[in-house]
């Protein structure tokens, strides 16, 4: 009976929500059943509306993954999102600089906001814990710099050019913005495959101990991981206001939540060590794909804050709950010997 | 006469209050095993930290291929050609086989391509040396833990370590594995690779080993001709044993006591838990100080958490006081039999480091400690800590101070009248002397032995085995998770040490 199980258990684990099949077959069920109520939910119009949603959402996913890659979180990527942002505004209308120089500063802008984080959460003691408290607390910084910038007040006028990141459809109806995703999601799949600086920060995220062991400089793979992840945060913030037209000063402000769900969905391990870039990519499109759904639903907007939240702990609890039943499991064997 | 790869000379370590290591001298030779072995406490983890860089000696120096070395982290070390593989895996998870096995290969740049199909093959290399047969993009935690030490050992050899420092390899693997493992080890002694190997299994010492280093009490037992080593060869199992355990310093000892017909107070037949797998059975007499004796991993702390109901049980029985223990959870297990575990790590485990004095002793009682309208009682706290503070003597200006500023010997007594305060019948107390000075020792010992005169059992897990004498009136010896042997302790110290050290080593 027992070696029957066995192998049984290892076929069950190829088929689990986390794994990249999984979340595509579950992507494919959800279009379906919301097009037998809303017809246009499968239309060249609404696939569009869902690329540029999904672009932000995924570009969002991202920079909490390569964080929770390594073993530590950011909770202040909306916040960088949205000083980005601003900034790319201050610069074209308060400055006069070209809308390209402005992007450039931007991101360098991010660049250093995630220094700053690691350099903080380096000196603080490179524990998870450590990253939570300071993100918390640069989170409310870079908002506050935001604000101070905007007075609350947007940009409008935003030049062509820049508007036309957010609004060009190459063919007529795949948007650009989405190319910038995959961009990005290319480098990062190269980097965590190919690179050493990727093969560290998951060494890092598996077993810090064993990896400054390994002559790995943790602290300055710490840092560099913020330092991604803030650009790529700042990205997403700048993506995100291309499209809109104006830049508002909160941008970035319900981030968080998703930036968690994308990758746990898509099957990046909580605790570092493992990353599943597909995975985030479709779990990010999982999560703008809702929130449309519900527009095409015509239920109440405000659902979509109840659905993310039910998702993520789904996602995670079912990774959690196989997590222990497979420590229990390990137990066991153990006390078989 | 091959050269000498590592050498130590005249190591002193301080530690506040102990002298882990008085002027050790140590040397390995190349392409040899040498095994390491002393009781617990002799001195052995402290040599092997400084070896490994994580301690730094306060005196003496180390040499690597006869050049002088001073490491200020394990990271020195292991560039010095030192490499351990622990009692602990060390591994990456989430990592393949070869990802594992190659990791030093991408350390040292940031910005290196990696050419995952030749790092596949070199590992390759590596799998094969150490025996082994799984493919390199295999995840290692798919792996057994046997299979594991093997790949933190090619781990090593892919990082060309000369010398490797095994840490009782064999105690959590299969028997089979361990053969396996055993016999790589001479197949790469062979190849030059020097082994400092700590074990506690004296028949794989014997069977393995080229050269032993024994310490007792943090000094080198030389060999008749003033020899720090010897050629296992000429060993027998009888000299080793003696060798470590040897004669130790005057020591009082409690009065013996005669328990035949007392009462059984506890009983367990056959139980065994989750952690603790092996079916155990043994007796615990009213007013006995019952002594547990075992390597560090023996199953004594498990065995102990199995009893008062925090690990899960999967089989056999316990009595207390003649009734069947059926409820589960140790807070209901705790009040309604009257037993109390005191754990060996007071300061995680034991103790409120940042909470003052009284509300420590008071915590495990707060339901007595209520007064007008259930509030605390502000009143009973203060009396019920200035008993326990007289009672054991607890050196303070004042029950306000913080647990965290009290040496560890009043940090012990403190968690100790934590314990006593909810009045148990039966207490169990792992490790409560260690790293406590002598003088604190003695008066931890008496307030036991005061307890168990009171008509209270206790049942005291211990490593130090003078200590061990000098107090129980019986002894049970754990091995590998089993019960191995239980005696009466005559407490004549040099009879009872090799009496223990017998069944240990068996």
């Amino acid at each position: 009976m027992k070696n029957t199980q066995k192998p049984a258990a290892v076929e069950k684990k190829k088929f689990t929500f986390n794994n990249t099949m999984g979340i595509l077959l579950v992507i494919i069920v959800f279009s379906l059943l919301i097009w037998t109520r809303s017809k246009e939910f499968i239309s060249v119009d609404n696939f569009i509306t869902v690329m540029r949603n999904c672009s932000v959402t995924i570009l969002v996913g991202f920079g909490q993954m390569v964080v929770m890659a390594g073993g530590g979180l950011n909770v202040s990527i909306g916040s960088i999102g949205g000083l980005a942002a601003v900034i790319v505004g201050a610069m074209i209308q308060r400055v006069g600089l070209p809308w390209e120089l402005a992007i450039v500063i931007a991101l360098l802008i991010g660049a250093c906001c995630g220094a700053f984080n690691g350099i903080l959460i380096t000196s603080l003691g490179s524990t998870s814990e450590i990253s939570w408290l300071v993100t918390l607390a640069s989170m409310s910084i870079f908002a506050g710099i935001t604000l101070t910038i905007t007075k609350a007040n947007p940009f409008y006028n935003l030049p062509k050019g820049y508007t036309w990141i957010g609004t060009y459809n190459i063919f007529g109806f795949l948007p650009f913005m989405i190319i910038v995703t995959l961009v990005v999601a290319v480098l990062l799949w190269y980097m965590f495959k190919y690179m050493s600086l990727g093969q560290q920060i998951l060494a890092i995220g598996a077993n810090q101990r064993a990896a400054a062991l390994s002559g790995i400089n943790v602290q300055r793979v710490i840092i560099i991981k913020h330092i991604l992840s803030a650009v790529i945060a700042a990205c997403a913030g700048i993506l995100f206001s291309t499209r809109l037209g104006s830049i508002h000063s909160d941008i970035g402000g319900d981030w968080m939540l998703f930036s968690f769900a994308a990758p746990l969905i898509g099957g990046s391990r909580m605790e570092g060590g493992r990353v599943n870039i597909v995975g985030a990519f479709l779990g990010g499109l999982l999560l703008a794909m809702v929130s449309n759904a519900v527009v095409h639903l015509k239920v109440n907007v405000y659902i979509v804050e109840f659905l993310e939240g039910v998702i993520i702990l789904l996602a995670v609890g079912l990774d959690r709950i196989r997590g222990l039943r497979e420590e229990h499991r390990e137990r066991m064997e153990r006390a078989r010997i | 006469m091959s050269k000498t790869v590592l050498e130590l000379r005249n190591i002193t370590k301080i530690f506040p209050g102990v002298k882990a290591l008085d002027n050790v001298d140590f040397v390995v030779k190349e392409g040899e095993i040498h095994a390491l072995m002393g009781e617990n406490g002799a001195g052995k983890s402290t040599l092997i930290k400084i070896i490994t860089g994580v301690h730094k000696q306060n005196e003496g120096k180390m040499f690597v291929n006869g050049k002088e070395v001073s490491f200020n982290s394990p990271r020195d070390a292991f560039n010095a050609g030192i490499n351990v593989v622990h009692q602990e895996r060390n591994l990456f998870p989430t990592f393949t086989v070869a990802g594992n096995i190659m990791i030093e290969h991408y350390t040292d740049k940031m910005i290196k391509k990696i050419n995952q199909r030749e790092i596949n093959r070199a590992a390759e290399k590596y799998i094969e040396m150490v025996g082994l047969n799984v493919p390199p993009d295999k995840s290692v935690e798919s792996l057994s833990a046997g299979q594991q030490q093997l790949i933190e050992i090619a781990k090593a050899l892919s990082s060309n370590a000369k010398i490797i420092l095994l840490d009782e390899p064999t105690s959590s693997i299969s028997v089979n594995e361990a053969e396996m493992l055993l016999n790589l080890i001479k197949k790469l002694r062979d190849q030059g690779i020097s082994f400092i190997f700590v074990s506690h299994k004296i028949e794989e010492v014997l069977g393995l080993a080229d050269t032993v280093t024994v310490l007792r009490d943090g000094k080198n037992v030389r060999s008749a001709d003033g020899e720090i080593s010897s050629p296992i060869k000429d060993m027998t199992r009888e000299e080793l044993i003696t060798r470590m355990v040897g004669r130790t310093k005057e020591f009082q000892s409690l009065e013996m006591r005669d328990f035949d017909k007392s009462d059984v107070v506890l009983e367990a037949k056959e139980l065994r838990s989750v952690d603790s797998p092996k079916p155990k059975s043994f007796k615990l007499r009213k007013g006995e100080l019952l002594g547990w004796y075992g390597l560090v991993g023996a199953g004594r702390t498990e065995f102990a958490r199995a009893i008062i109901g925090y690990d899960p049980i999967l089989g056999g029985e316990l009595y207390i006081n003649g009734q069947k223990v059926k409820e589960k959870g140790i807070d209901r297990i705790q009040n309604k039999h009257k037993i109390y575990y005191l754990s060996e790590n007071r300061k995680e485990e034991g103790l409120f480091l940042d909470h003052n004095i009284k509300s420590n002793i008071t915590s495990s009682v707060l339901k007595k400690m209520r007064g007008f309208l259930f509030f605390l009682s502000p009143k009973k706290e203060q009396e019920t800590a200035e008993m326990f503070r007289k009672e054991l003597q607890i050196k303070t200006p004042s029950l306000k101070q913080y647990v965290r500023n009290l040496s560890g010997g009043n940090q012990q007594k403190v968690a100790l009248s934590k314990g006593l305060a909810v009045d148990p019948d039966i207490l169990i107390i792992d490790e409560p002397t260690v790293g406590i000075d002598v003088k604190t020792k003695a008066e931890i010992h008496r307030i036991m032995y005061d307890i168990t005169e009171k008509g209270k059992s206790v049942i005291c897990i211990t490593s130090d085995m003078p200590e061990l004498v000098q107090i129980a009136d019986r002894i049970i010896v754990f091995r590998d998770g089993r019960i191995a042997g239980e005696l009466i302790n005559d407490k004549d110290y040099d009879h009872m040490s090799k009496e223990i050290m017998n069944l240990i080593m068996a």
